[in-house]
């Protein structure tokens, strides 16, 4: 269960305060999964930050009984001079999580052949992302983060990565931010709108969608 | 997962802080073993080159007879406190990306790169030391107060280091005025003269600077007769324990700015 106590965030720019949220509050029980829709610069990728708690409110709390993951697909954190088996190593670390057992698994999912070995540096970006989907993957969590689904690799890679990813989700929920319809109605119970600072929290998401496309023709 | 106990969730980060040195240790230097090597030249680079030039203007050191021990012993404490401020006022700007982790935090960062100068800094000493020791074979020395100095350095450094990730992080034009004010540090520390030998007002205002306490202290170790009546203990050992608990507190306070990206 994620739930959002009294929660703000806002902005200082140029003088002016932008509101993200503004003293919002509502829960989502384990079970359901959000989609946040919003037109640019709404501010969907930091709401997606505070659920994940690496950036903090401006005043109230986001309470998660819960094991959050990072970002879906997540590459940032790859080092180029490290291998990506060294890079599998650390997250696997931090997370507490079999060294072994993930170097491996993400060695089968990622197919990366030799390139496994060598730094990262020397990868492709498609090679990037096939690692980093691989991690993502190979760790377990209640809640996943994505940040737009983005489709990696060929098409039988794509195929795979959607079959494993939708097996997560037996256990799993998600957090998703996304502009493609057919991405939130496939992955998405319910539905939150950000608009002006106001966020609005929907327990369908074809209501969501409703209301984010009125938002759209208005402006 | 998340009705955790304290002593697991210790666990836990200590975890953290581990996978952060072991990717330190392999990326600092690049993923050559010759890049460490970088970590020993510097002191061994500085000191040679005072050596030569010292040597060539004055006919003895100020203490002792070798200049090279003078200047090793000096520059070394120096060294200690000035590495560890550098490390640590960059710890959270270098791992930047790694906050995307919900699980890494700065204070994992600092704490990583404070455990990993300790264990550099006494691999470079026992390396520098110990190749001094064939060159200029010193009598016995006193581990108490090089120790103790060593320590007073890291701790001052990692304050001054972590109150810095904060200021540098906050205003770039103080980044840049600390970087010129602190320059000429090295000068005014000791590094290469003693403090009794310069004059009344001067030596009063040089003896703020507690850098000049903890080279006296660090001497006092390798010089069993040097007295360094100077070093003022409480004076050093309480800026320092100020420093690194106003430092880490710093960044507790600001933490969720830190977390926000460099304007």
């Amino acid at each position: 269960m994620i739930r959002l106590d009294r929660l703000t965030k806002s902005f200082r720019l140029k003088g002016e305060t932008r509101y993200i949220a503004k003293d919002v509050s509502f829960t989502v029980p384990r079970g359901d999964s959000i989609g946040l829709l919003g037109r640019n610069g709404a501010g969907k990728s930091t709401l997606l930050k505070l659920i994940a708690g690496t950036i903090k409110p401006t005043s109230g709390r986001v309470i998660r009984l819960a094991n959050v993951s990072f970002p879906l697909g997540f590459q940032g954190s790859f080092n180029g001079s490290l291998t990506g088996e060294q890079n599998v190593r650390f997250v696997a670390r931090i997370y507490g999580h079999d060294t072994e057992e993930l170097v491996k698994y993400v060695q089968d999912f990622a197919e990366l052949g030799n390139s496994y070995f060598m730094p990262v540096n020397s990868y492709s970006s498609g090679m990037k992302a096939r690692l980093a989907f691989g991690v993502s993957m190979g760790i377990d969590f209640d809640y996943y983060l994505v940040d737009e689904i983005t489709a990696v690799g060929d098409s039988n890679f794509k195929k795979k990565c959607k079959r494993v990813f939708e097996d997560k989700l037996q256990n799993s929920d998600i957090i998703m931010v996304s502009h493609s319809v057919a991405a939130l109605k496939d992955y998405c119970t319910t539905g939150i709108v950000l608009e002006d600072g106001s966020l609005t929290y929907f327990a369908n998401i074809d209501d969501a969608i409703k209301l984010h496309n009125k938002n759209m023709d208005r402006r | 997962m998340y009705s955790e106990t304290f002593q697991k969730s210790l666990k836990r980060q200590f975890a953290i802080v581990f996978a952060l040195i072991v990717r330190e240790m392999t990326t600092r230097y690049g993923n050559k073993f010759g890049g460490y090597m970088w970590a020993v030249m510097d002191p061994v680079l500085t000191i040679a080159i005072l050596t030569t030039v010292f040597s060539a203007i004055a006919r003895t050191p100020p203490l002792g007879r070798s200049f090279t021990l003078f200047f090793a012993t000096g520059y070394a404490a120096f060294y200690m406190y000035r590495s560890t401020s550098e490390q640590v006022a960059s710890a959270v700007e270098a791992n930047r990306a790694l906050l995307n982790y919900p699980v890494v935090g700065p204070y994992d960062a600092i704490i990583g790169r404070i455990i990993l100068q300790v264990v550099t800094l006494f691999v470079v000493n026992l390396i520098l030391f110990g190749g001094l020791w064939f060159v200029v074979p010193f009598e016995k020395i006193n581990l108490g107060p090089i120790m103790l100095a060593s320590l007073i350095a890291i701790l001052l450094g990692a304050g001054v280091g972590a109150a810095n990730i904060v200021w540098f992080h906050l205003n770039s034009t103080y980044q840049q005025v600390w970087g010129i004010i602190n320059r000429p540090a090295f000068i005014v520390s000791g590094v290469f003269f003693l403090p009794e030998t310069i004059p009344h007002p001067f030596q009063e205002i040089l003896l703020w600077n507690p850098l000049v306490h903890i080279v006296g202290l660090f001497r006092m170790g390798f010089y069993p007769t040097y007295r360094a009546s100077y070093v003022d203990m409480p004076y050093i050992v309480g800026l320092a324990s100020f420093s690194i608990v106003f430092g880490l507190f710093l960044v507790w306070l600001f933490d969720a700015k830190l977390r926000e990206p460099k304007k």
